[in-house]
């Protein structure tokens, strides 16, 4: 290695500019085709991504998604079926784990019972045999960082939640990793703790500028910390994109279900991509202005996604804006949610239900009941292939 | 008095007949013969008539019994240590390895010789040693017993790697450890009190083993408890309810420090 660190958990800094564009050129993590068997199961298929430099990438999914099995293989606990991983450069085929740099954060944090905070944060420098006076500094700026300086002489078992997960963290980012990878590292927090280390990783993770893949099955987490979210299904990597996209232009249904509320209609495109016939009475909706996937034509099977927050309602003789896309429909329910009302829809020309989040402070309330139009601007809905 | 209660009153009585049934049975001869090795007559006798050491003194003394009881000591402590060595990597292996063809059969063959029958285990230990030549000597009780006290460390020490979260070791490795330093640094601290307890059953075994042993002892070579039997043969002096005390309470001792090793640890091998 060339360019050994000096400072321990040295930030970003202006120098070598120019190396660290060529390495933020060359992703550090390349990930392609990997598949894992268990017999007949296949619990990773094909998956493939790359991660850069200093990127935070999420792999999401609902459990049994594969997305721990993913990590498992790059972290090196478990063997690939097939498939090709390299880091910084070089495959880690023949690579144990031991020999791999990556730092890891369990979920349950796997911190050493029988150590100190000190001890375990030490393991890592002293398995590769530092100076005791390097160690001891290195250790305190680990500390320091994540917040946690004069607990080194703490036993694991006298630490909080929090404050294990500090350590842990700690420990796997103070033998400088090229590469963080943490496994549903909050889930075992309440709310409140986890939506503060949710900002305290990412401020760490841009200080540091290290790579991180972070495993989780919180949509609102993974979009609040990751600059790209990779979305699971079955083994299969059903998106791979930023969460602004993942949201606004899913590639699938499940994509569009998994990363939020959603309203699903499905059918067939018809009339040059302007209408699709609805799959359960055969209504036409109008698709005119929507944003279209790659795989929608006329005789396509699609599905048309309108977010719930914007669909609005209309009072039955409202006659203005021809323009929206309007059904009509009548109120189930309506649920008063703070920032906004969440209305339920039925709309019996297409047999769906509709959801609908009125900004709370908006001018009328609806109640169950009554009879209404539910509509949208076409430019706000997304017509998805099957 | 309500239905409930009557049924626990039934309940406690049970137990309490159960437990003291067990006292009897169990214990009961433990503390007669204690109590006979205390006597001052020059004869075994129950009720004890008088009160001395005079036995104890006599045992402690006699060339005999301390070379048996020599002989019982380096044989029980190179046994626990020759059992633990083996039985640790084969309990790592049983509960760690992935790929590991004919698991529950080699679990199985570890556990054997607390499944066969003590005397067809004798003979043959006994025919393969005289033909060896080990016959009477340490190295062949040591052979021979740490047979008999494998089974005991492999199921104590497969209990306590078990228990170890394995997530430990995989975070060791990331670290940058090799697989022997995980062993070394982060298994065997965690494992050292399910060890340590191992080990002492191992020795326990060897010390009152006397199925094989007699098989394996000879004139001017005998352990402790095969002495005790020739004295038994011979006289039934005091002498032997004091040896039977000497025994009993090394045993208990040692059965103490397991049951509070295994306890600290939380390795239980019954209970919760």
């Amino acid at each position: 290695m060339s360019e050994r660190a000096t400072t321990p958990l040295h930030p970003r800094s202006a120098v070598d500019t120019e190396l660290r564009e060529e390495s933020l050129a060359a992703p550090v993590l390349i990930v392609r085709d990997l598949r894992k068997h268990y017999g007949a199961v296949v619990a990773v298929d094909g998956v493939c991504f790359d991660v850069h430099n200093g990127a935070f990438v999420t792999l999401l999914g609902p459990s049994g998604s594969g997305k721990s099995t993913v990590l498992g293989l790059i972290a090196g606990f478990i063997p690939p079926t097939a498939g090709y991983i390299s880091l910084a450069g070089a495959s880690v085929a023949s690579m144990p784990a031991h020999r791999r740099n990556i730092g890891v954060v369990f979920q349950n944090y796997a911190l050493f019972p029988h150590m100190t905070a000190f001890d375990n944060i030490a393991f890592p420098l002293s398995v590769r045999k530092e100076r005791k006076d390097n160690i001891r500094a290195r250790v305190g700026s680990a500390l320091e960082l994540v917040g946690l300086s004069g607990y080194g002489h703490r036993r694991i078992r006298e630490l909080s939640g929090g404050e294990q997960q500090r350590v842990a963290l700690a420990r796997a980012l103070v033998f400088e990793p090229k590469l963080l990878l943490m496994d549903e590292p909050l889930a075992a927090l309440d709310k409140r703790l986890r939506d503060k280390l949710q900002g305290e990783i990412v401020e760490i993770q841009r200080h540091l500028g290290i790579a991180v893949v972070y495993v989780t099955h919180d949509q609102a987490e993974a979009f609040r910390m990751s600059d790209r979210v990779a979305v699971l299904e079955e083994g299969k990597l059903a998106q791979f994109a930023s969460p602004e996209e993942l949201y606004e232009r899913p590639a699938s249904t499940f994509v569009a279900d998994f990363v939020g509320d959603s309203n699903l209609i499905y059918g067939t495109v018809t009339d040059g991509a302007r209408q699709l016939v609805s799959r359960a009475t055969g209504t036409r909706v109008s698709i005119e202005g929507a944003h279209c996937g790659p795989d929608v034509s006329t005789g396509a099977v699609a599905a048309v996604l309108v977010r719930p927050t914007k669909v609005e309602l209309l009072k039955a003789d409202d006659s203005s804006r021809p323009e929206l896309v309007r059904l009509p429909g009548i109120v189930q329910s309506a649920s008063y949610l703070g920032e906004f009302v969440r209305y339920t829809i039925a709309v019996a020309a297409l047999d769906v239900t509709l959801l609908s989040d009125v900004p709370a402070g908006s001018s009328h309330r609806f109640v169950p009941g009554d009879a209404i139009i539910a509509a949208w601007k076409g430019a706000d809905s997304v017509v998805i292939g099957e | 008095m309500s239905r409930g209660s009557a049924e626990q009153l039934a309940a406690r009585t049970v137990a309490v007949l159960f437990v003291a049934a067990v006292i009897a049975f169990l214990v009961g001869p433990l503390l007669v013969t204690i109590a006979m090795s205390l006597t001052s007559t020059n004869y075994l006798v129950f009720p004890p008539s008088g009160m001395s050491f005079k036995w104890y003194t006599q045992v402690l003394e006699s060339a005999e019994w301390r070379q048996s009881a020599l002989i019982s000591l380096i044989v029980a402590t190179l046994v626990s240590v020759a059992a633990s060595g083996l039985g640790l990597p084969a309990a790592y292996a049983l509960v760690r390895a992935q790929r590991l063809r004919l698991r529950g059969a080699l679990t199985g063959f570890f556990v054997l010789p607390l499944l066969t029958p003590i005397m067809v285990l004798a003979l043959g230990q006994a025919i393969l040693e005289l033909t060896v030549g080990y016959s009477a000597t340490i190295i062949g009780l040591v052979f021979a017993e740490t047979a008999i006290a494998l089974p005991f460390v492999v199921l104590n020490n497969a209990i306590s790697i078990r228990a170890v979260d394995r997530n430990l070791e995989l975070a060791a490795q990331t670290l940058g450890a090799t697989p022997m330093l995980v062993f070394w640094r982060v298994t065997l601290p965690l494992i050292r009190r399910g060890l340590i307890a191992g080990a002492l059953f191992a020795f326990i075994a060897s010390w009152d083993e006397a199925a094989i042993t007699i098989f394996l002892t000879g004139p001017g070579f005998y352990t402790l408890p095969i002495q005790l039997l020739n004295q038994v043969e011979d006289y039934l002096s005091p002498a032997v309810a004091a040896v039977s005390g000497c025994l009993t309470l090394v045993a208990l001792v040692a059965s103490f420090a397991a049951f509070l090793l295994n306890r600290a640890g939380g390795t239980r091998i019954f209970g919760r």
